[in-house]
C-alpha cells in the first residue's frame, strides 16, 4: 500500500515539477496512478470481500505515539472504487476536457494525483493520526486545485473559503482525535471498535470530530465553501467536490458511528445536521440556472442524506448509506461529466443558454438522463435500489427516538432530489432556454468518443448494478460487514417485495412529478419565501463577517501593540522590569539601615548625583559626556570607601578612556541638541524614570538585607581562604579574576573583542567615505585590553 | 612560595568546539586583516569549516558522554552533557549553512572581507557558552558574545540606513535586555548565595530558604526572564524582531531567527528547568502567559504585513510561542526523574524551525538580490514560472513553517502540542492549535504569491480579499501624510515604495535569479532536513530524547 | 550598606532612565553610562558588607569586603565600556549616514494600521458585488 501512496506522490510531485511541459498529456500521465491502485485492489478483492483486510502497520513516530498503520478492508476497498475509479476516468475525461491547456493545466494533473494519493490516505488510515494527516492533505490539494487559475480573483477567493474553513474544520478535528485517543489509549480505529472508550472528555471530543466532519462534507452551516468551489475546471469538481473529497467527512462517520453513535450526543448532532443540510441543498439546488451549482447543492444534499444514513450506528442503515455512497458516486461523477461537456462545446452551462442539441448529442444525453434518473431514484436504477433501501432501514430498523421524523425527512428530502433531476433534465433539453436569438448550443459540435466514454462507463455501471445488484451485493454486504463486525447485513435487491419502502418510493415519484409539472409557480413561490426570510445572515455572510473582523482586529492589535517608537517601547519595558520585582519584594521591606557607612560618602555621593542629574538635563553634548565622566570619577570614590580599591582602579582608568572616546566622537556631532518632537509626553517620562529609581531604590535595601540573612558559608569566604594557599594570590578580587573565574575574564576579553571588531567594522566606512585619513576611531582600539 | 603551583585540571579535549570556534574566528580576524584580500569564497569556507569541525568534536563528545556520563568542565563554569553538545552541533550547523548565504550576500559589496565571517563564528561561541553554562555569569558572558555579534551584523550592511536603523533599536533594546539580566543575576546572587547552577541546586536541595531570599529569588526570575524574553522574542518583549529581522542583511536575519533564538532558549532552559525546578510553580505561569501572548497576537500581526520578511519575522514571534509551549509542559516535570517529552520538544523544535528559518531566507535572500534589495512580498510573484525548482522548494519550507504533516514542521508542533496535553496545559493547547490555523494563513498568502503569475494590473480588490492586507502598491499615497515623526523616516518607506513601483510596472520582464552554488547547497541541505524529519522523525527524537540528563 | 548608596543608585537608574526614554542617539549613550554606573553600585551593595579591601595580609579577613561582588561588577564595568564604544561608533555611522543621531520610529506598522479602512471598503465591495450577482440569479 505505501508503493501506491508513494507512487501518487512520486507521479504527482514529477507532473508539478515539470512545468507546463506535458501540457494536456500530464493528465494520461496522471491516469497511471489510480490504475495501479484499481489494479491492486482487484487482485486484493477477493480476500478482502471475505473479511481479510490487508493490513500494513508502520511505527512513523513511535515517541509521539504516531503511527501510519494502515488498514485496507471491505468499507475501504469500497472507497478506494470511489477514488481510484472515478480518478481514472476523471482523468481520461480531462485529457478531452483540456484540449487548449492554459498555463498550469498539466499543474492540475500532478495536483490531482496527489490529491488522489492523500484521498487514498485518508480510507486506508487505521491510525486517527495518520488519517488527519491525509486529510488536511487533501484539503491543502484542493485548495491548490480549486485556486489553480491564479489569474482569477473569484477562484481565489473561492480556494480561501474551502481551506479556511475545512482547514480549522480539519485542526478542530486534531483536538477531538487527541481527546478520544488520549482517553481511549489508542488512535487505532480498529481498536477503538473492538473496545469503545466512553465518559465526558469523549463526548467532547466527538463533537470536536464532528465539527471537523461536517465541515468537510459541506453540512451546514459549513457548506457555503462547497457552492463557490465549483469555480474549479469541471474535471476537478466532478472527482473533488461529488466524488470524493467531500465523502470523507461521510466517511469518518460511517467509520466511528458504530463505536460512538451512542455516546454523547453524536447521533442527534448527525441526525439534526444531517438532515438540515438535505433539505436545504434540495431547496437551493432547484432555484439554480448554472447546471454545475444545482449539482453542487444536489451534492450538498446527498451528503446530508448520507450523514442520515451513516450517522445511526444501526448497520441495517448503514447498508443502505453504503449502496448510497457508491451509486452517487457513479451517477453524480457522470452528470458532472456531461455538464462539463456542454460548457466545454457550447461555452455556457445556464439552462437559460440551452435550447436543446443536434442528433449527434444524443449518446450524450442519454448518459446525462440515466444519470438523473438514478439521482432521482427511478428504477431499475443503483440509485433507487440504494434509496429504497435506505427508506427500508428506516421504516424497519429505525428504533431510536426521532427515527420517524428522520423518514419524513428523507421522503422530503427525495421528492426534492427527483424535482432538481428533472430540473436538471429540462434545463439540459432546454425547456429553460430563454434567449433563442443565440442559439448556440444546437449548432455546437459534439463530444469525442473519448470525451464521452468515462461519462459512459459510469453509467453503464449505474445501469448494471440497477439491473443486476448482485454484481454490488458482495461488496456492500462486506463493507457493512467491516464497519460493523458480527452482524449480518441482508442482500441488495432490485425487487424487495411490496413494503412500506416501496410506497414511499412511489410517493416521492408522484409528488416529484407533481412538483415538476407545476414548477413555475411554485419556484415563485420559493423566491418569495427565501426573500421573507433573507434577514437571516446566510452562512456566507457570516464567513465574510468573521473575515472581515479577522483583519480588524488584526489591524488593531497591531497598531496598538507594535507602535514602532523606540522610546515607547523601552517605557513600557521599564516600567514591566521595574514593576515585576517590586511585586515580591515589597512583601519583605527590611527596617531600613543606617544613613551613612562613612562620613566621606556624603560629599561623593553628592557629587554623583549633582552629577547624573547634570547629564540629564543639560543641552550641550560635550558638557553631558563630562557629566558623566564627574558620574564616573565620584563612582571610584564609593568604590574605594566601600573595600574595593581594584575596582576604583579599574573605573577611573575606564572613564577616563571613555570620556576621551565621548569628546572624539561627539566632536562631530552639533554641540546641542534640540529635542525634537518626544515620542512620549515629559510627564510620562518623569513618571517611568522614578518608578525605576524607586524600584532600585527598594530592590537595594531588599537585596542587602537578604544577605545578611545567609547564614549557610557562602562562596566568597571559600574564596578567601582559598585564594592564598591555591592561587599565590594575597589580591583576592584579582585572584577571582585571573584564577577562580578565569573563564569569566577569558569571555569578558572576547566580548571586548567583538566590539572593538565591530566599532572598528562601523568606523572604517567613516574613513572611506568621509575623511580619508583621520583615525579618530582607531585610537582608543589598543588599550582596551589593558582596561580588563 | 612553599608549594608547587597546582594548575586547575582542564579537560582540553571536552573544550575543543568552542576553543575551535575562538581560535577560527580570532584565525580569520588576524589572518585577515595582516593578508591582502583572500579570493572569493575563501572567508566563507574558512569559516564554515571551523563551525564544521567545532560540530564533528562535538559529536564525539557525544558519545564521551554516552560513555561517562554528564559532567562539569572548568571547575564547574560550564556543562559537559547532552544538551550542551546538541545545542553546539545546532549551532555550529546554523553557522555553516549562513556562512555560505554570506558568502553570495556580501560579495562585490564593502563588506566583503573577514569580518562577518569572524562574527558568525563569536556569535555561535557566545551562543554555545550560553547552552553549556552551569555558571549564571558564564552565561551573561555568553550572551554579551553573542548580542555583542549580532548588533554588528545586523548593522553591518553600511550602505543601507534601514540596516543602521535596525542595529541601533536591536542594540538599544538589547542592552538593556543585557543590563536586566544581570541584574537579575545579582538578585539570584543575593538570593542564592551562588551564580553557580549545581550550587544552586545544592543550596536548595540542603535547606529551607527564608521569605526575604525567596522573594530576591523570584525578583531575580524575573529579571531574568524579561532579559532572556527579548532574545527569545516572546510578545511582549519582540517589539525589536519586525524592525530588526526586516532591516538587517537577510542571511543575517537567518542568523539571528536560528543561532539567536536557540541560544536564549537554551540559556532560559538552563537558569529555569535546571537551576531554579524548586520555584518552577512560580515561574511556569509567567512561561504560559508569553506563549499564550505570542500565540495569539504574533499571527494576527503578521497577516496585515506587506513585507516578507516582516511577516517571516511576526512568524518566528509564534514559532517562539510553540516552543513556549513545550517549554511550559517541561516546566511541569523540572527536577523531576522522568522529564516528560516537553523539553525534547522544545529542542527538536528549535532545530527544525532554525533549518526551515534558513532554508526560507536563502531563497528569499536571491530573490531580493535579483531585485536590488527590496523584500516586499511582490518580489515572489511569478517565482513559479521562473524558477519551478525554487518555488517548489520554498513552498515545501513554508507549508513545514505552517506545520502540515509529512514535513519536519508539523512533526515540531505536533510534539509541543502532545507535551502540553500529556501536561494536562488544554488551554494553551487548544490555543496553539488556533494560533497555528492563523500562522498557517500567513504561510499560505506568501505561497500564494509565489504560485501567482506576475500580472502586473492584477485585480487589486482581490488581492486585497485574498491576502487580507491592501497591496503594497498603494502605499504611494500614505507615506506623505505620517505625523511629524513618520514624516522623517517615511525616507526609507518612500524609497522602497519608489523601487517598487519600478518592479511591479516592469511586471514580467524580472530578470531571472541567478543561483549560486553556495545557496542551492543551503537550500537543497534544509530541504531535506525538512523532509527527513517530516518523514521519518523517528531517529531524531530518539537524538533529541538525550537531552534531558542534564549535568547538574 | 546604607541608604545613602541605595539613593545615590535609584538616582543614577533615574536619570538613566529619563535619558533613554530620548530619541538622540547621544543621549541614550549617555543613558546607558548612567545606568551601567547604577547597576554595578547594586552589584556591589548586593555583597552586602563594607569592609577593608581583600587583601591578603592587610588586615583581617573577616572584616574584608565581598570580593566576589567586586569581582562581577569589575566585569560589568569593563563590559559596559565595549557597549558603549560600540554604541559610539553606532551613533558617529548614524550621524555620517544621515547627518542626524535620531532614532526613527518605525513607521510600517502605524501605517498598516492606517491601511485598514481601505481593506474594509475592498470587502464590502466585494459583498455589494457578490449581492449583486445574487440578484441577477433571482431574475
Amino acid at each position: 500500500m505505501f508503493v501506491l501512496l508513494a507512487l501518487h506522490l512520486l507521479i504527482g510531485v514529477g507532473i508539478v515539477a515539470s512545468g507546463d511541459r506535458l501540457g494536456r498529456r500530464a493528465f494520461a500521465v496522471a491516469a497511471l496512478a489510480p490504475l495501479a491502485t484499481v489494479v491492486w485492489a482487484i487482485t486484493q478483492a477477493d480476500a478482502v470481500l471475505d473479511g481479510r483486510p490487508v493490513v500494513v502497520e508502520v511505527t512513523w513516530v513511535e515517541q509521539l505515539g504516531l503511527g501510519l498503520d494502515l488498514r485496507l478492508d471491505a468499507f475501504g476497498l469500497a472507497m478506494v472504487a470511489l477514488v481510484s475509479g472515478i480518478g481514472f476516468l476523471v482523468c481520461v475525461y480531462a485529457v478531452g476536457y483540456f484540449s487548449h491547456p492554459k498555463q498550469g493545466t498539466a499543474r492540475l494533473a500532478g495536483l490531482m494525483t496527489l490529491f488522489a494519493g492523500a484521498m487514498l490516505g485518508v480510507v486506508m488510515a487505521d491510525h486517527l493520526l495518520a488519517l488527519f494527516v491525509a486529510w488536511e492533505l487533501t484539503s491543502v490539494t484542493s485548495y491548490l486545485l480549486i485556486g489553480n487559475d491564479d489569474r482569477s480573483p473569484r477562484a481565489r477567493a473561492a480556494a480561501l473559503q474551502a481551506i479556511l474553513i475545512t482547514g480549522t474544520g480539519g485542526l478542530v478535528m486534531l483536538v477531538g482525535i487527541i481527546a478520544v485517543g488520549h482517553t481511549a489509549g489508542t488512535y487505532r480505529i480498529s481498536e477503538l471498535l473492538a473496545d469503545p472508550p466512553s465518559g465526558g472528555v469523549i463526548s467532547g471530543g466527538l463533537v470536536c470530530i464532528l465539527i471537523g466532519a461536517f465541515t468537510k462534507s459541506a453540512q451546514a452551516p459549513f457548506g457555503s465553501w462547497l457552492p463557490g468551489a465549483m469555480v474549479a475546471p469541471t474535471p476537478i469538481s466532478a472527482y473533488l467536490h461529488s466524488a470524493t473529497m467531500v465523502k470523507a467527512g461521510v466517511y469518518l462517520v460511517a467509520r466511528l458511528s458504530p463505536i460512538f453513535a451512542t455516546t454523547g450526543n453524536w447521533r442527534l448532532l448527525v441526525l439534526v445536521v444531517g438532515a438540515t443540510t438535505m433539505i436545504i441543498g434540495g431547496l437551493r439546488a432547484l432555484r439554480q440556472y448554472d447546471l454545475k451549482l444545482l449539482l453542487a447543492y444536489g451534492t450538498v444534499s446527498q451528503l446530508g442524506f448520507l450523514m442520515l444514513l451513516f450517522g445511526t450506528g444501526q448497520y441495517q442503515i448503514a447498508q443502505a448509506g453504503v449502496a448510497l455512497l457508491l451509486a452517487h458516486g457513479a451517477f453524480k461523477a457522470a452528470l458532472f461529466m456531461v455538464v462539463g461537456m456542454v460548457d466545454h462545446e457550447v461555452g455556457t452551462r445556464d439552462i437559460r443558454e440551452l435550447h436543446g442539441f443536434g442528433s449527434a448529442w444524443s449518446p450524450t444525453l442519454v448518459v446525462g438522463v440515466l444519470g438523473a434518473a438514478s439521482m432521482a431514484g427511478l428504477p431499475p436504477l443503483f440509485g433507487f435500489i440504494a434509496k429504497e433501501k435506505a427508506l427500508d432501514g428506516y421504516v424497519e430498523h429505525g428504533d431510536f427516538i426521532g427515527s420517524g421524523a428522520i423518514v419524513i425527512v428523507i421522503v422530503i428530502g427525495s421528492i426534492l432530489t427527483f424535482a432538481y433531476s428533472a430540473r436538471f433534465v429540462l434545463g439540459l433539453f432546454g425547456v429553460f432556454g430563454t434567449d433563442d436569438a443565440d442559439p448556440r448550443s444546437r449548432a455546437a459540435h459534439a463530444p469525442s468518443v473519448l470525451f464521452l466514454a468515462p461519462a459512459a462507463v459510469l453509467t453503464v455501471s449505474t445501469v448494471a448494478a440497477g439491473l443486476a445488484p448482485v454484481l454490488v451485493d458482495r461488496l456492500v454486504r462486506a463493507s457493512t460487514l467491516a464497519l460493523q463486525p458480527g452482524v449480518t447485513p441482508s442482500p441488495v435487491e432490485l425487487w424487495a417485495g411490496f413494503n412500506t419502502a416501496l410506497v414511499l418510493s412511489l410517493i416521492v415519484i408522484s409528488t416529484g412529478l407533481v412538483l415538476t409539472a407545476y414548477r413555475v409557480p411554485l419556484g415563485r413561490l420559493q423566491r418569495r419565501a427565501s426573500d421573507a426570510i433573507s434577514w437571516i445572515p446566510s452562512a456566507e455572510q457570516g464567513f465574510l463577517a468573521c473575515l472581515r473582523g479577522m483583519t480588524d482586529g488584526s489591524k488593531r492589535v497591531t497598531a496598538l501593540v507594535q507602535n514602532g517608537s523606540l522610546p515607547i517601547y523601552l517605557a513600557v519595558i521599564v516600567t514591566v522590569a521595574a514593576v515585576a520585582p517590586l511585586i515580591p519584594a515589597v512583601s519583605v521591606f527590611p527596617s531600613l539601615p543606617k544613613l551613612i557607612d562613612a562620613p566621606i560618602q556624603i560629599p561623593l555621593g553628592i557629587l554623583v548625583v549633582v552629577a547624573a542629574l547634570g547629564a540629564a538635563v543639560v543641552r550641550r553634548r560635550i558638557a553631558a559626556a563630562l557629566m558623566l565622566g564627574a558620574v564616573g570619577y565620584g563612582m571610584a570614590g564609593l568604590f574605594i570607601v566601600q573595600g574595593a580599591p581594584d575596582l576604583a582602579l579599574t573605573q577611573l582608568v575606564i572613564e577616563t578612556l571613555a570620556t576621551v572616546l565621548f569628546v572624539l566622537v561627539l566632536r562631530f556631532l552639533p554641540t546641542k541638541w534640540a529635542d525634537r518632537s518626544p515620542a512620549i509626553a515629559r510627564p510620562i517620562r518623569i513618571g517611568v524614570s522614578t518608578l525605576a529609581g524607586v524600584s532600585v531604590f527598594v530592590m537595594a535595601l531588599v537585596s542587602s538585607a537578604a544577605r545578611d540573612d545567609v547564614a549557610a558559608p557562602n562562596i566568597s569566604e571559600e574564596m578567601i581562604a582559598r585564594s592564598a594557599p591555591d592561587a599565590k594570590g594575597n589580591n583576592v578580587v584579582n585572584v577571582i579574576l585571573v584564577d577562580f573565574r578565569g573563564l569569566d575574564t577569558l569571555g569578558e576579553i572576547t566580548v571586548l573583542l567583538v566590539a572593538a571588531v565591530g566599532a572598528v567594522a562601523l568606523a572604517r566606512t567613516g574613513r572611506r567615505r568621509l575623511i580619508p585619513g583621520r583615525r579618530e576611531q582607531g585610537h582608543a582600539r589598543p588599550d582596551q585590553g589593558a582596561g580588563s | 612560595m612553599p608549594q608547587e603551583f597546582v594548575g586547575p585540571s582542564i579537560d582540553w579535549f571536552a573544550l575543543s568546539p568552542l576553543l575551535v570556534l575562538l581560535g577560527g574566528g580570532l584565525f580569520l580576524l588576524v589572518a585577515g586583516a595582516l593578508t591582502p584580500r583572500w579570493p572569493r569564497g575563501w572567508y566563507a569556507l574558512a569559516s564554515a569549516s571551523t563551525a564544521g569541525t567545532a560540530a564533528v568534536l562535538s559529536v564525539f563528545q557525544w558519545s564521551i558522554i554516552d560513555r561517562d556520563g554528564p559532567g562539569t568542565l572548568v571547575a564547574g563554569a560550564l556543562a559537559f552533557d547532552h544538551f550542551a553538545q546538541f545545542m553546539t552541533i545546532l549551532l555550529c550547523s546554523a553557522v555553516v549553512l549562513v556562512s555560505l548565504l554570506c558568502d553570495d550576500d556580501v560579495r562585490g559589496t564593502d563588506r566583503e572581507g573577514p569580518e562577518v565571517f569572524a562574527l558568525l563564528l563569536m556569535a555561535a561561541l557566545g551562543g554555545v557558552v550560553m547552552a553549556s553554562a552551569n555558571d549564571l555569569i558564564v552565561m551573561f558572558l555568553g550572551l554579551e558574545i553573542l548580542s555583542l555579534a549580532l548588533y554588528v551584523l545586523v548593522a553591518s550592511d553600511r550602505r543601507r540606513s534601514e540596516s543602521q536603523e535596525g542595529g541601533m533599536k536591536y542594540f538599544v533594546l538589547g542592552g538593556f535586555a543585557s543590563a536586566f539580566f544581570l541584574y537579575g543575576i545579582a538578585l539570584l546572587y543575593g538570593g542564592t548565595g551562588s551564580t553557580n547552577i549545581s550550587d544552586i541546586v545544592a543550596g536548595f536541595q540542603a535547606g529551607v530558604s527564608t521569605g526575604r531570599e525567596d522573594a530576591l529569588i523570584l525578583a531575580g526570575v524575573a529579571l531574568l526572564l524579561v532579559g532572556l524574553g527579548f532574545k527569545i522574542a516572546a510578545v511582549p518583549f519582540h517589539v525589536w524582531v519586525p524592525d530588526v529581522y526586516q532591516g538587517a542583511p537577510t542571511p543575517i536575519t537567518a542568523f539571528m531567527a536560528s543561532v539567536g533564538k536557540a541560544s536564549a532558549f537554551a540559556a532560559l532552559l538552563r537558569v529555569l528547568v535546571v537551576a531554579l525546578p524548586f520555584h518552577r510553580d512560580d515561574w511556569r505561569p509567567v512561561i504560559w502567559v508569553l506563549a499564550l501572548l505570542s500565540l495569539t497576537l504574533a499571527p494576527m500581526m503578521a497577516i496585515v504585513q506587506t513585507n516578507v520578511k516582516r511577516m517571516l519575522a511576526y512568524g518566528s514571534i509564534s514559532h517562539a510561542g510553540f516552543m513556549l509551549v513545550a517549554f511550559e509542559a517541561a516546566g511541569h516535570r523540572a527536577g523531576e526523574a522522568d522529564p516528560g517529552t516537553g523539553m525534547q520538544s522544545v529542542v527538536v523544535y528549535l532545530a527544525v524551525y532554525s533549518a526551515l528559518t534558513i532554508g526560507t531566507m536563502a531563497v528569499i535572500s536571491l530573490v531580493s538580490r535579483a531585485q536590488g534589495g527590496d523584500t516586499r512580498l511582490t518580489i515572489l510573484a511569478g517565482l513559479a514560472t521562473r524558477h519551478p525548482v525554487l518555488a517548489l522548494s520554498l513552498t515545501l519550507l513554508l507549508i513545514a513553517q505552517a506545520g502540515v504533516p509529512l514535513t519536519s514542521g508539523f512533526v515540531a508542533k505536533f510534539g509541543a502540542i502532545q507535551a502540553a496535553v500529556t501536561e494536562g496545559s488544554y488551554v494553551i493547547a487548544i490555543v496553539a492549535m488556533a494560533a497555528a490555523v492563523i500562522a498557517a494563513f500567513v504561510y499560505l498568502r506568501i505561497m500564494v504569491t509565489v504560485w501567482m503569475s506576475t500580472a502586473p494590473g492584477a485585480d487589486r480588490q482581490m488581492l486585497a480579499y485574498v491576502s487580507l492586507g491592501a497591496p503594497a502598491d498603494d502605499a504611494d499615497g500614505d507615506a506623505a501624510d505620517g505625523d511629524a515623526a513618520a514624516g522623517a523616516a517615511a525616507t526609507s518607506t518612500s524609497t522602497a515604495t519608489a523601487t517598487s513601483t519600478e518592479v511591479d510596472t516592469t511586471g514580467a520582464a524580472i530578470a531571472p535569479e541567478a543561483i549560486t552554488l553556495s545557496t542551492a547547497v543551503v537550500i537543497a541541505a534544509t530541504v531535506t532536513f525538512t523532509i527527513v524529519v517530516g518523514v521519518a522523525p523517528g531517529w531524531f527524537l530518539d537524538l533529541a530524547a538525550n537531552v534531558t540528563n542534564y549535568a547538574r | 550598606m546604607s541608604l545613602l548608596i541605595a539613593f545615590v543608585a535609584s538616582m543614577l537608574v533615574g536619570c538613566g532612565t529619563w535619558l533613554l526614554l530620548q530619541r538622540r542617539l547621544s543621549r541614550i549613550i549617555i543613558g546607558v553610562g548612567l545606568l551601567g554606573h547604577g547597576a554595578n553600585l547594586l552589584l556591589l551593595v548586593s555583597g552586602g558588607r563594607r569592609g577593608t579591601a581583600p587583601l591578603i595580609g592587610v588586615g583581617d579577613a573577616a572584616d574584608f569586603a565581598d570580593p566576589l561582588p567586586q569581582a562581577l561588577a569589575l566585569t560589568a564595568i569593563v563590559i559596559t565600556f565595549g557597549v558603549t564604544t560600540f554604541l559610539l561608533a553606532l551613533g558617529f555611522r548614524a550621524w555620517q549616514i544621515s547627518n542626524d543621531d535620531v532614532v526613527e520610529d518605525d513607521v510600517e506598522d502605524r501605517y498598516i494600521a492606517r491601511r485598514a479602512q481601505i481593506d474594509r471598503e475592498v470587502a464590502d465591495e466585494i459583498e455589494a458585488e457578490r449581492a449583486q450577482a445574487a440578484e441577477e440569479d433571482r431574475r
